[in-house]
């Protein structure tokens, strides 16, 4: 199955550079209309009335991104 | 570890400072569950989570102790203590749902009505004659010592000596009524989920934290500055529809913005900042609400609604809650370094989707361990808690204005950078721990 291959390689590679972390290498994983969604429950099918963990479009990822590289952003230590 | 006073805690809570072991040892945080989390009315949920007869919702009303919330067939809501008379099982166990008939014991069958009272005991024949009398109170699921609700939010009490609700929250209820006249219907409903997260430090950090206006321009500097940098970036038509670009700066506002917004303090421990201003309060209104405001309560009286505008309000110990963004955040200790904190949004009744959609946004920017603001929060209780275990000093210090609050009949006002949130909630702290609040409330 190349198809779930390719999936699982993409996965890795974006995990690797969280883990780096390598947020401008990570962020050109994405196509400028793609969300970083984790939904709060279980089969949420609504991130708008909805609560959820994260719901990032490109301009809040891009937010992040800034955020987390700024040296005083403490909880990117932890 | 040392000795714990019995009745009196001037070792340990001074004018200004207080001793480290209130973070750190287990006891004290035991008399903490018994004399604070045991006396205080402790919020357990809203109405609207349990519309219809026999919609519970379970929570505890401190560390330990489980209690469910019902709505009984006379449309009463309840709150009994979620322990079968019997063996002592927890007759309901998930965190919400709906019984009919009768709640059931999941391990005898004893089953019970849902005012509490004892219902039906299988095989009960058993019984004739041995002495039990099924009437007594202990073999029901007993009603807490005091149940109130406010406008729809549901407390509950384990202290029968405690004054009653609108007593105890004193100036503070007027923070309720704003959030649920914001509403056109004058009523909110529960909506859009819960965000519950654990975290490793002391309960009482997220409540010092609420009103703590000297750390919001250092510990969310990176993100405001990141926010600002990236969306001066985009078109100004672009950057105008964003709403985050209206929710996170604020929290980079000056110390002098902080300093002008004020902090109110209250009897029992209960404290806002805001009033005439917040950092909540230069959110753009929504034409359609705005319209659907004037029709129910005219010009005049929508423009005090939205004036009165506080940033957060806390109703010590267990409840902090956003007038103006429609949130509430429920706090639940767990042990002495471990706390859990949910936040529940509101829909505004009358109001359009749009503003159930921003509360929404908001918890998630700003509440979620995975969001904007929220973790840098987190990061810096984390570190107190680790950095109070060092011998080196036993005391946190609270001297900002002190000597400077403004004491009124009913209210202690001071300066939005005072520590006077700080000394409205360690007098309520001593207080209970020192049981005098059973002997009637201590002005300052």
């Amino acid at each position: 199955m190349p198809e779930l291959a390719a999936i699982e390689s993409f996965l890795y590679r974006e995990a690797s550079y969280l883990d780096r972390p390598d947020l401008d290498s990570w962020i050109e994983l994405y196509t400028e209309d793609a969300y970083y969604w984790i939904p709060a429950t279980e089969n949420q099918v609504d991130p708008i009335n909805h609560v959820s963990h994260i719901y990032d479009d490109r301009v809040m990822m891009e937010i992040r991104r800034r955020n987390f590289v700024h040296p005083r952003a403490a909880s990117k230590d932890s | 570890m040392q000795k714990i006073p019995d009745r009196n805690f001037d070792a340990l809570v001074k004018p200004t400072k207080l001793h480290r072991s209130l973070y750190t040892d287990p006891d004290i945080f035991e008399l903490e569950m018994s004399r604070i989390w045991g006396q205080a009315w402790i919020y357990i949920g809203h109405e609207s989570q349990v519309p219809n007869a026999g919609d519970y919702f379970t929570t505890n009303i401190n560390h330990e102790i489980p209690v469910v919330m019902i709505r009984d067939k006379d449309d009463s809501v309840r709150v009994l203590h979620n322990r079968c008379g019997h063996k002592g099982a927890k007759v309901v166990d998930k965190q919400s749902g709906n019984v009919r008939g009768a709640l059931r014991c999941a391990y005898h069958g004893w089953s019970y009505r849902f005012d509490g009272s004892l219902l039906k005991i299988p095989n009960e024949h058993g019984y004739q004659d041995t002495g039990f009398d099924a009437s007594e109170p202990c073999y029901s699921m007993q009603p807490l010592a005091q149940v109130s609700s406010y406008r729809g939010f549901v407390f509950a009490t384990l202290s029968d000596t405690i004054p009653d609700l609108v007593t105890w929250m004193g100036g503070a209820i007027t923070c309720f009524d704003n959030l649920c006249d914001r509403a056109p219907e004058g009523e909110v409903e529960v909506a859009g989920g819960v965000l519950r997260y654990e975290h490793d430090c002391n309960w009482k950090f997220i409540l010092e934290n609420l009103n703590d206006t000297m750390h919001p321009m250092v510990v969310h500097e990176s993100v405001v500055k990141a926010a600002e940098s990236y969306i001066a970036t985009l078109p100004p038509e672009a950057a105008k529809q964003r709403r985050e670009a209206e929710i996170i700066p604020p929290f980079g506002a000056s110390y002098e913005n902080f300093e002008n917004t004020g902090i109110t303090g209250f009897d029992y421990g209960h404290h806002y900042d805001g009033g005439k201003t917040s950092i909540h309060a230069d959110y753009s209104v929504d034409p359609d609400y705005h319209e659907a405001m004037v029709a129910a309560y005219g010009e005049t009286r929508t423009r005090e609604i939205y004036a009165f505008n506080t940033h957060n309000v806390l109703y010590y110990p267990s409840l902090t809650i956003k007038c103006a963004v429609q949130n509430i955040r429920v706090i639940r200790p767990i042990s002495v370094d471990r706390f859990v904190v949910e936040s529940w949004s509101f829909r505004l009744k009358g109001a359009p989707d749009s503003m159930l959609q921003r509360t929404v946004l908001y918890s998630r920017l700003i509440n979620s361990a995975m969001g904007m603001v929220g973790p840098d929060d987190l990061e810096v209780y984390r570190r107190t808690q680790k950095g109070l275990h060092s011998p080196v000093n036993d005391w946190v210090e609270f001297h900002r204005q002190y000597g400077k609050d403004r004491i009124l009949p009913d209210r202690i006002e001071g300066g939005g950078t005072s520590d006077l949130d700080m000394r409205t909630q360690y007098r309520a702290w001593k207080a209970y721990m020192e049981k005098s609040y059973q002997r009637g409330v201590d002005h300052a």
